[in-house]
């Protein structure tokens, strides 16, 4: 997804909860609202739920929701498994030319037929970097991720302090641990969007270090709860810190 | 509109989403659908937890037999009553006998627990469906056969995302360390790829890390197609941790296993994975 203005980086809010949110964010400097769909979710009938917070949106509303922010950009994350062609044209009718997929494995061939019959191209999240997965990222590519619009990757997750850590791998050079040039190099072969953890002490710094670059954005996942596989940020805290990255990138 | 009876693959064919904006349309079945519904909860391993408690919750739900009326009778022909349905979403009633009928979608017979091929739907099932029913209001369109074909798909990927390890299990997870204090990357790598190939999963090639500031690298493979594990990492220590350790990528986050009898001992630095200890 591309931001609205060239060159800037695009500043992604996922898993907003409803229209009241997404304006609050949108105020904030937020450039694309994404919502997370999943049906089975709420009706707890989802084997596995990648979270338990609420934050799920029902399918029923996404015409209401993408509805809401009608002069920004909006994103529904879908299920692979719930994927129909009714929900990719609802979102298609309502200005929609992305899909998020969240998750490790890519989709089935049928729901890339699907999404390629409805004109939509895809923003690949629910993946994360461990510090050790140097030589993965090196040969990741985009051909293998079907429709790629952008691939969102959450940096360091199951590190108490990522940006640190990427810092201190930037200072040392290339080692064992990935560094902000492995990243780099990556945005330069993948339309790559980044989740970091952000706070009040390195927002500036964060923006510092990738504004200007080859990164599509960042983008920041909303949840009360933490989770071992993104970074998370309450509303009122990614409120007032997308000021803060809005004005450097 | 079809559904279809699951299948090995468990697709869902007809989805929530696919209900939005409205009731979801009359349902037809494919001939036979609804006895192989009830087959499949018999026979399949993956639901066998469900079809027990279906079952057991069947049996105490079913009222005491009318005097009169051997359960035998019940059970050599079909015993219909035949009630036209006032409302659609209603599956289940008592009698004035305190029998309980399941409405059958196919025919529109309401069928007694004994009826032969007919599924009776238990308190379990229904109770739950009723109540998301209710929390949900309008926006739950399942149908209440959508409903418990979802209930069966749930309860086998359940059990699917534990082969070939338990990741709730730290037995299981531990295991994967192997019985050597210093893991051998090969050997371990080797072995870990066994268990997923076996049981259906492909495995990439294994990456070394030729940048490594250790001169024994860590050995990193993909799992494809797993429903919660992505990445291993077996690493025989000497790097940044200091220690032996076998990192799993998971979808919910990382998972190191950890040896308590590792010299030097595994330095966490500031991770915040979760950590299976062995002593080996």
């Amino acid at each position: 997804m591309s931001s609205d203005t060239p060159g800037r980086m695009t500043l992604r809010v996922n898993r907003v909860k409803d229209g009241v949110e997404a304006r609050q964010l949108l105020a904030a400097g937020a450039d694309v609202i994404g919502f997370q769909s999943n049906d089975l979710a709420l009706f707890e009938l989802e084997a596995d739920p990648a979270w338990t917070d609420g934050r799920y949106v029902y399918a029923a509303d996404i015409p209401d929701l993408m509805s809401s922010v009608p002069h920004a950009q909006s994103i529904v994350d879908l299920p692979p498994d719930q994927i129909s062609p009714e929900t990719l044209q609802t979102i298609v009718d309502n200005g929609g030319t992305v899909v998020q997929l969240s998750g490790h494995n890519l989709p089935p061939p049928d729901v890339v037929a699907m999404l390629k019959e409805a004109g939509l191209r895809v923003v690949y999240s629910g993946r994360y970097l461990s510090p050790g997965d140097g030589p993965a990222l090196n040969r990741l590519s985009g051909d293998a991720l079907p429709l790629l619009d952008a691939l969102e990757l959450q940096v360091f997750p199951s590190e108490q302090d990522a940006f640190a850590r990427l810092q201190t791998a930037a200072d040392t050079g290339a080692g064992e641990v990935i560094t902000p040039d492995d990243l780099l190099q990556l945005a330069g072969r993948v339309p790559l969007v980044l989740g970091i953890n952000l706070n009040a002490q390195n927002a500036g710094d964060v923006a510092r270090m990738f504004a200007g670059s080859a990164l599509q954005g960042l983008s920041i996942t909303l949840s009360p709860d933490t989770h071992g596989a993104f970074h998370t940020l309450d509303t009122d805290t990614a409120t007032s810190l997308l000021p803060i990255l809005s004005e450097k990138l | 509109m079809s559904v279809k009876t699951p299948d090995s693959s468990r697709h869902v064919s007809r989805t929530p989403a696919q209900h939005q904006g409205g009731r979801a349309a009359p349902l037809s079945y494919d001939a036979g659908s609804l006895a192989e519904l009830q087959l499949q909860a018999e026979t399949s391993p993956a639901v066998q937890r469900l079809s027990t408690l279906q079952r057991a919750a069947a049996g105490t739900a079913r009222p005491p037999a009318k005097p009169g009326i051997s359960d035998d009778s019940l059970l050599t022909g079909r015993t219909v009553q035949r009630k036209p349905p006032d409302d659609p979403d209603v599956f289940r009633y008592t009698d004035g006998d305190g029998h309980v009928w399941s409405r059958d979608l196919e025919t529109d017979e309401w069928c007694h627990p004994a009826d032969s091929g007919k599924i009776f739907w238990d308190d379990t099932f229904y109770k739950a469906f009723m109540d998301i029913k209710s929390k949900a209001g309008a926006r739950f369109t399942l149908s209440f056969v959508e409903y418990t074909e979802v209930q069966l798909a749930k309860a086998e990927k359940e059990e699917l995302a534990k082969i070939p390890v338990d990741l709730s299990n730290s037995a299981e997870v531990g295991a994967l360390y192997g019985s050597s204090t210093v893991i051998d990357p090969v050997e371990r790598v080797a072995a870990i790829k066994k268990l997923f190939t076996d049981a259906g999963y492909e495995c990439s090639a294994t990456d070394i890390s030729t940048t490594s500031s250790s001169s024994t690298p860590p050995h990193l493979f993909d799992v494809i197609g797993h429903p919660a594990i992505f990445k291993f990492e077996v690493h025989p220590g000497g790097g940044i941790h200091t220690a032996s350790y076998i990192r799993i990528s998971t979808n919910k986050g990382m998972i190191k296993v950890i040896n308590s009898n590792s010299n030097p001992a595994y330095d966490k630095l500031n991770e915040k994975a979760k950590y299976v200890t062995v002593s080996i």
